[in-house]
């Protein structure tokens, strides 16, 4: 923990998410708006001091809209990557101790997955799903289950040889200690770099999806409809679709700038000493 | 045979970690010198900076080292102070070295024969040949070290060779480009024991023939008995005895000595129980003040709790820091 | 269950019997084919007795120690214990898991680095439950002690602890569930040469507390000579001799056994030949026709060694060796000079 503090790249990403989750977690209730308010006096305002990122083509203030809409779309993208990280973790794992068939079996299905471009295949499960909120999480999931499964396979490879691992067994370790105890807490770092990543591609496909109304559908804000609207009026009224864009900017810069960091963390080359 | 001309001359090494905030000096302003077609051996266990003493010298350190040293003269060079850019042209052509573990030596995309040939055409630009054209040829030169196929050697890649036969190739290539002085990091210990004999016959053999100068360090005093001109012995990051092979090993001045040659000798022995120093090597690195070596010397006296022990002369080529010598 | 060694020196019911083991690795050579790591191995191991294999790297002894363990499976042959042969059924081998273990080259990767090493010499203890919970504490306290360490060290992480430290703990861990055998992989090859004298001791004192049987696999013949009562040199994955240490020290039969020997001296005038075991490159065929292993490389080597393999012979568990040629008196046709005294 100390040496996450010490690498730059990591605090400021830290700093930054920690901001945009503060505010996404709570920045909703200390608005006096709501996301469906409209004011039809003030369609279309600039920024100004009762609007500061200015109002949409029904008077709703945007700000408030792209708190809520950043909230939806975060959380989206998050539980996606989280059940995708613990299910492709497990596969992973479960691949490279038992080997053979059960590897063939679960990284086949993985590559399967994996050939397909993420957006392209998330699209395709909208198609399947049916349009929502729920959807999207799936499809998000479903990105990133192949991608976690091989990481941690690929890592687990290299650890389960290790002579204490070899030790483990030797002491008649049950399989499940070994893979939750012995193996998992060491390659936990790749995998938190790769959840970090996630998340904001994660935000990214969301935002994608919902921008072409294929995901999380009206009145709901999400980043992606916020955009969509800011667009068909961005001559009229440009702060829409750049304030929306800017925000989704900010959290993929603290995310990245994060994962970035820890990855630092992992190369052995500025760790070690003589 | 030994020149009286100084190859290497070290004066007041001194290197610093910085170790998250907090100095730890592996190296304390040691002094030592190599003279021409000498083997001087440097003996320690981990933590008695031999091998950093090495790095240092090279300029092989991580960025969160520090070097201090009053003066460093190789030759005719003073390397203390040298700007980068000269100091590279004179490591691996005349400041050689050999490390442990020959296969970071190596690139591991390219042959055998591609690494032997660029050592050689280095040389030639660097040097002026002495005549002698068997390191001109690498077949020849590869045979000089004792393999027996070298054909099949040229083409072959780093992680193909046994470590022994790398080792044997890197010798090679190092002598190649007749440096002054090598400077050799345990090149043997990851060796198994048949092996590693033949490597240091090796290493023997050629240094004779060719008069090159050699720094070795190593943990093993079996070698250094054998190898070695001259000893200088580590521990805790100071030279704490110094002198000839014989004198050092035949009449230890400094307990620490005395203590690692009786180890090896119960071992020779097969004593019923091997006589063993209690405590670690590394352990108490960090005293301010007195001997480093007093919590574990078996003839420590109060002084060497406050006092540090300077390093004085024992005899006409024999050094020692050790109170029990203070004069 | 007949074995040339049906009686162990001490006269005793062996503790484990190796029968003609053999293991093979399918080859990674174009050719295709089979390596044998192990070649047809019998060996009785007394309770109580320290038996040292020795040899290069290559020759077997290191998978020959995990094999007993079970840690790899025999291709063929039996491994005799308690009643059962380990090598024939997985289940055996899980029943007796606690008494046949390990301690490894390098003791700092032989912990998880994540866990202190407290919790490391607990979890064999829970697992085979050996105290109650709440005595954990105290019985991880008294192993760390047994071994010369303090019981404070239980905080420490592996990386803070040095090599020697290590080593010590990992025989603390392994003691902790009683094993009546234990496999020590060149267990001070890398440790200092003050620090390897510390648990050389350690290791005698434990074996002769606890009478627990000790498999020691090394390449330095001087320490096996301290710490072994008998010794089996091992070339290309087959023992070429065995008997008690001090027999193998002052009368070696095999030409190799006197070249290990002689390694820790320097003969100005040796030949400094590469002649290591095994292909020149990794990727080459390891040619195992008929005749003696070590031919190439044997001083004494007589015409009879190129046609015919020697087998182990000498008298029944006292002095084995496999050699035609045991010490050079009947001539030769080698061009090799013997090693010099």
């Amino acid at each position: 923990m100390r040496s996450l503090l010490a690498n730059r790249s990591a605090c400021l990403g830290g700093a930054i998410t920690l901001i945009v989750v503060i505010a996404i977690a709570v920045g909703p209730s200390l608005s006096i708006y709501s996301p469906t308010d409209m004011d039809f006096l003030a369609l279309l305002s600039p920024p100004n001091w009762k609007h500061p990122f200015g109002t949409d083509s029904f008077g709703r203030d945007v700000l408030t809209r792209v708190l809520y809409g950043a909230r939806v779309s975060i959380l989206v993208s998050a539980v996606g990557v989280f059940l995708a990280a613990i299910m492709g973790t497990a596969a992973g794992l479960v691949s490279a101790h038992f080997g053979r068939w059960v590897e063939a079996v679960l990284m086949r299905a993985a590559d399967l997955l994996l050939s397909f471009p993420s957006f392209v295949l998330a699209l395709f499960l909208m198609v399947v799903l049916g349009f929502s909120t729920a959807s999207v999480t799936v499809a998000i999931m479903l990105v990133y289950l192949p991608i976690f499964a091989r990481l941690s396979r690929n890592m687990a490879t290299l650890v389960k040889d290790e002579p204490w691992v070899q030790a483990a067994r030797l002491f008649g370790q049950p399989v499940y200690s070994i893979l939750g105890r012995e193996i998992l807490p060491n390659i936990g770092t790749p995998i938190l770099v790769q959840a970090a990543t996630g998340v904001a591609f994660g935000i990214v496909i969301e935002a994608g999806l919902s921008f072409l109304g294929l995901g999380v559908q009206p009145p709901n804000p999400s980043l992606g409809s916020i955009m969509a609207d800011g667009r068909e009026y961005f001559s009229r009224a440009p702060w829409v679709l750049t304030m929306t864009g800017l925000a989704i900017s900010i959290a993929l810069l603290g995310l990245n700038l994060l994962s970035d960091g820890m990855r630092d963390l992992m190369d052995p080359k500025l760790r070690s000493r003589i | 045979m030994i020149g009286d001309s100084v190859v290497l001359e070290v004066d007041e090494l001194s290197t610093t970690f910085l170790d998250r905030g907090r100095p730890r000096e592996a190296v304390r302003g040691i002094s030592f010198s190599v003279r021409q077609g000498e083997i001087l051996g440097l003996i320690g266990e981990s933590g008695s900076g031999k091998t950093v003493t090495g790095l240092s010298i090279l300029r092989l350190l991580p960025e969160h080292a520090e070097v201090k040293t009053k003066s460093i003269r190789f030759g005719h060079h003073e390397l203390a102070g040298m700007p980068d850019a000269e100091f590279a042209a004179l490591r691996g052509t005349e400041l050689a070295m050999i490390f442990q573990d020959p296969v970071g030596s190596f690139n591991p995309a390219k042959t055998i024969g591609w690494h032997l040939r660029h050592a050689m055409a280095r040389r030639e630009g660097h040097n002026a040949t002495t005549g002698e054209t068997w390191s001109t040829d690498p077949l020849r030169l590869l045979r000089e070290m004792g393999i027996r196929a070298p054909e099949r050697i040229l083409d072959a890649h780093a992680h193909q060779l046994s470590g022994g036969m790398l080792q044997r190739v890197l010798i090679g290539m190092v002598l190649a480009l007749r440096p002054q002085l090598i400077v050799a990091d345990e090149p043997t210990t990851n060796l198994d024991n048949l092996v590693e004999r033949q490597i240091l016959d090796l290493i023997r053999h050629h240094q004779r023939r060719l008069g090159v100068s050699v720094l070795f360090i190593t943990h093993d005093l079996a070698i250094a008995r054998d190898l070695c001109d001259r000893i200088a012995v580590m521990y805790a990051g100071e030279i704490v005895e110094m002198g000839p092979a014989s004198a050092v090993l035949d009449d230890p001045q400094h307990p620490y000595t005395a203590s690692l040659l009786q180890t090896a000798r119960s071992l020779e022995r097969h004593d019923a129980t091997l006589f063993e120093l209690p405590g670690e090597p590394g352990q108490d690195a960090r005293l301010e003040s007195g001997c480093r070596f007093a919590a574990r010397c078996p003839s420590a006296i109060p002084p060497c709790q406050t006092e540090h022990p300077a390093f004085v002369r024992v005899s006409l080529q024999h050094h020692t820091r050790c109170l029990l010598h203070a004069q | 269950m007949h074995s040339e060694f049906s009686v162990t020196p001490l006269n005793v019911r062996p503790l484990m019997r190796i029968e003609n083991v053999t293991l093979e690795f399918p080859s990674r050579s174009r050719k295709g084919g089979a390596v044998r790591a192990i070649d047809d191995v019998s060996l009785d191991i007394a309770p109580g007795e320290i038996i040292g294999l020795v040899g290069e790297s290559g020759s077997g002894k290191t998978t020959l120690g995990k094999t007993l363990l079970g840690m790899y499976p025999a291709s063929s042959g039996h491994i005799w214990y308690e009643g059962v042969d380990l090598a024939a059924d997985a289940a055996d081998l899980k029943r007796h898991r606690r008494d046949l273990q390990l301690v490894f080259q390098d003791p700092l990767s032989s912990f998880n680095p994540r866990f202190r090493i407290g919790d490391s010499i607990a979890l064999p203890l829970r697992l085979h439950r050996i105290c109650r919970r709440r005595d954990l504490e105290t019985e991880v306290r008294k192993l760390l002690e047994r071994v010369g360490l303090s019981g404070d060290h239980a905080r420490c992480f592996p990386h803070e602890l040095s090599g020697g430290q290590l080593q010590r703990v990992a025989i603390a861990r392994v003691l902790g569930i009683c094993p009546k055998l234990i496999v020590a992989d060149e267990a001070v090859s890398k440790l200092d040469v003050s620090v390897r004298a510390q648990i050389l001791n350690l290791l005698k004192t434990i074996n002769r507390d606890i009478n627990v049987s000790l498999v020691f696999i090394t390449h330095d013949l001087s320490v096996a000579r301290f710490l072994c009562n008998r010794i089996a040199v091992m070339y290309f994955g087959r023992i070429v001799e065995l008997g008690p240490t001090e027999s193998i020290f002052s009368d070696p039969k095999h030409p190799y056994t006197r070249r290990l020997i002689e390694a820790r001296h320097a003969h100005p005038g040796g030949d400094i030949v590469d002649d290591a075991p095994g292909p020149a490159l990794s990727g080459g065929s390891m040619d195992r026709t008929a005749g003696c292993n070590y031919r190439d490389r044997c001083p004494v080597r007589l015409s009879r060694c190129d046609i015919e393999r020697p087998g182990l012979q000498g008298p029944l568990n006292e002095r084995r060796f496999a050699c035609f040629n045991p010490h050079g008196d009947q001539g030769t046709d080698s061009p090799l000079r013997a090693a010099v005294r």
